[in-house]
């Protein structure tokens, strides 16, 4: 057997895709799928989107053109451990993709909440690379904080809490190793006056876009929109575009469902649902609410599964203001409408961390970069 | 708009009437008379809060087109988010004299319940307080309060009940606060204890839950023995004010702390949002001893472990029910999902609360679950409490 760190890159990058080919055909089939859906709480066309999304690319000419741009020649080789959160379930493809291709070893500490796919995942990776006659590169662990002295670079997923965890765990015991924690986060996204211009039908391809997102993984993702603010606008506007947006989630009822709810997540979405139809107006859909509530004092933020809040805000200067209690887990806004300067200007400066991306693409940040520190602007 | 001329009358005269059982028998004839009157005149104020209280009208609007459903169960229960973001009153503001408000150091509204008096509230909890927990059987009781006064919080419920108990059933001389500027003070909590001890007189504590774990927090090892006819009432959660502590994992702590025996931690189970407050029935069915110092109520027969005896039991006055969390219509007899409490005296309010307590009816009342353990991972997304709290 030979070592992983002695592949050339070609030939990591060919074990690799064979891993997600071979993951691919495994998910391809009926109970392993619905396995995959009832661990992760999601529906199983929602499964086989976010697969589709998320690691079908990487089956073939994806891999290398990333690691040429972004990974060549940074330094990133060694041990390297992921500590996985209870993330969306395709959270962990990119991390392991990434850290292997570079000639890394990996051990990866799964949250016991969505233990299936990460498993499935490194045990492709084992089964491809030993199939070339190479040491798996890649192994479980369950406790994590037992390795941190050993490894070169820790990248872990979760909560503030556990992100410093352990990153106090790091510091203590081997200082001189690399560091990278993704925190949770939420999404916002701003429909700007062009975006509500004229009638529904005008108004009917932009609230498709923001439907997928707040869609997309059910509303569970840290890219995900919980708040959507219309600039400008007057209050006809702004309900007609409630109402599109109301019908676009309709649509994607049938076509991707949503998952399971927890009993705390119904009476979240109670909870809600009640306070949108006191202080405003709801649209209530088999699986998902939408409201309009007008002029806002402060961000009332949705509980996700598919509920999102409608705000008016007259300008930038407000939203700024409105937004500013979450400023710091703001890690996605989405635009639709023409994204000018004043709306890029007051993102860069008080937002800084967030992603600019145009509405239906808030699952698809402009790159997922080791440091997560890609410029905000990238897609826009 | 006032109430129907009479309802608010006949509505005192049920809560002052009626009689409080240690536990739900449905087939004793005169608890189903009670629940038939009180059903009877939830009907009629929810009827008359669906008309005049804008909020909750909107409601039902939304969940069912029908402003005036035939029966409770098709009135929804009103969420208590709704108390943050809205006034859920009939009444102009000029006639709310009373504001109670939740708690929290959050950036989210606090959820506020006005009302015009307190003469709903102070009846059911006085006679609650009496029954559940034998105030006013034993007059020199030492009283040794975990949790502000209501000079400190005037807008805290449990401040307002726990003093009114004091101006009804205490002697100055024998209250003891060891709570003050959001701080327990753990030695005036070591002094008062162990005076209490000394005196040989009954003792009742009285605090939050995240108190109490302060308390654990601040005492070291040293543990008391409290006299015979003492107990602990703990209430509430913690929402971020000390560290966690599962329930059972409470109640023994407090009960080894304090040298009671788990039956005498009491839980009491009450929110802003409600006028009426459910106990834990554990000390109606104390010991011999222990039942003639707090009642003369026999003991329940039946030698069940004290895990699967305990549940809150609500006063005549208030309907409990258990209902589906998707459809918000009751569940089968036994099975779990969201409790709803119907409560006779938020007639000045709503009466028909939905709460995001998770539980289920047993023999011994509402028993209130964890959050679920097999529960899917929520992703990374923040909840709306992870950012605002």
């Amino acid at each position: 057997m030979v070592k992983w760190s002695t592949l050339s890159v070609e030939q990591r990058v060919s074990v690799l895709e064979g891993a997600v080919t071979s993951l691919g055909e495994r998910l391809g089939q009926g109970d392993d799928l619905q396995a995959v859906a009832d661990s992760s709480g999601l529906s199983t066309p929602m499964v086989q989107w976010a697969l589709e999304q998320e690691l079908h690319p990487w089956a073939s000419g994806t891999l290398f053109p990333i690691w040429k741009r972004h990974i060549a020649g940074r330094g990133h080789q060694g041990k390297h451990l992921l500590v996985l959160a209870g993330n969306l379930f395709t959270g962990c493809i990119k991390p392991i993709l990434y850290s292997l291709v570079s000639g890394s070893e990996l051990w990866v500490k799964p949250s016991r909440r969505d233990l299936l796919f990460p498993t499935w995942f490194c045990a492709a990776v084992r089964d491809t690379s030993e199939s070339v006659g190479c040491t798996a590169p890649v192994t479980m662990v369950e406790d994590g904080l037992a390795m941190v002295g050993d490894v070169d670079r820790v990248e872990v997923f979760g909560s503030d809490a556990t992100i410093a965890t352990w990153k106090g765990a790091l510091q203590h015991s081997n200082p001189v190793a690399g560091f990278v924690g993704h925190g949770h986060g939420l999404g916002v996204a701003l429909v700007t006056p062009e975006g509500l211009e004229n009638d529904a039908e005008h108004q009917w391809p932009w609230a498709q876009a923001l439907a997928m997102d707040v869609a997309a993984y059910d509303q569970r993702g840290c890219l995900s929109p919980h708040a959507v603010i219309l600039l400008g606008g007057d209050n006809s506007r702004s309900g007609s575009f409630g109402l599109q947006l109301h019908r676009a989630l309709t649509d994607l009822e049938e076509k991707l469902p949503r998952g399971t709810l927890s009993v705390e997540q119904r009476a979240e979405e109670h909870q809600w649902r009640a306070v949108a139809s006191t202080v405003g107006t709801l649209w209530e859909g088999e699986a998902h609410g939408v409201s309009w509530e007008g002029h806002l004092q402060s961000l009332r933020p949705s509980p996700g599964l598919r509920n999102i809040s409608l705000f008016q805000c007259e300008n930038m200067e407000q939203v700024v203001q409105i937004l500013a209690p979450v400023g710091s887990h703001l890690r996605a806004l989405a635009v639709a409408g023409h994204c000018g300067p004043a709306v890029q200007g007051a993102a860069s400066v008080y937002f800084p961390q967030c992603r600019i991306m145009p509405a239906g693409a808030m699952q698809k940040p402009p790159l997922y970069e080791h440091a997560d520190g890609t410029p905000a602007m990238e897609a826009i | 708009m006032r109430p129907p001329a009479d309802l608010e009358a006949r509505v005192l005269s049920f809560m002052e009437s009626c009689v409080l059982f240690p536990s739900s028998d449905p087939g004793n004839p005169l608890e189903s008379t009670q629940h038939s009157t009180r059903d009877a005149l939830l009907l009629e104020a929810l009827r008359w809060q669906a008309e005049h209280v804008v909020p909750y009208g909107k409601w039902i609007h939304q969940r069912n087109g029908n402003p005036k459903p035939p029966s409770i169960d098709l009135f929804p229960g009103l969420p208590t988010d709704v108390f943050r973001y809205a006034l859920v009153t009939p009444y102009p503001t000029e006639a709310l004299t009373v504001r109670f408000e939740t708690s929290g150091t959050t950036q989210l509204p606090r959820g506020v319940h006005a009302l015009p008096h307190t003469r709903l509230y102070d009846l059911g909890a006085r006679r609650m307080g009496a029954h559940m927990l034998g105030l006013g059987r034993q007059p020199n009781a030492q009283w040794v309060l975990l949790l502000p006064s209501s000079e400190e919080a005037p807008h805290s419920s449990l401040s307002h009940m726990v003093d009114d108990f004091l101006s009804q059933f205490a002697q100055p001389e024998n209250v003891h606060r060891v709570w003050r500027n959001s701080q327990l003070l753990g030695d005036e909590l070591t002094t008062a204890v162990r005076t209490a001890c000394r005196k040989g007189h009954p003792t009742f504590l009285l605090g939050t839950a995240f108190a109490f774990v302060h308390g654990e927090d601040q005492l070291g090892p040293g543990t008391f023995e409290l006299p015979q006819g003492s107990f602990a009432m703990q209430t509430g959660g913690y929402k971020g004010r000390s560290r966690e502590v599962e329930p059972a994992m409470l109640r023994q702590a407090i009960g080894a702390r304090y040298g009671l025996t788990d039956r005498c931690v009491v839980g009491e189970y009450g929110m802003t949002e409600l006028s009426s407050q459910l106990y834990e029935s554990t000390l109606l069915e104390s010991t011999p001893l222990e039942s003639t110092l707090f009642h003369s109520i026999p003991l329940t027969p039946g030698t069940q472990t004290e895990n699967s005896r305990r549940g809150y039991v609500a006063p005549p006055w208030v309907r409990v029910s258990i209902v589906d969390p998707a459809t918000l219509a009751p569940v089968g007899e036994g099975q779990s999902g969201l409790v709803r409490i119907d409560d006779l005296a938020n007639l000045h309010s709503v009466c028909a609360i939905q709460t995001s307590d998770v539980g289920r009816m047993t023999d011994h009342g509402l028993e209130l679950l964890g959050r679920d353990p097999n529960a899917t991972a929520r992703g990374c997304s923040l909840s709306v409490e992870d950012v605002l709290w």
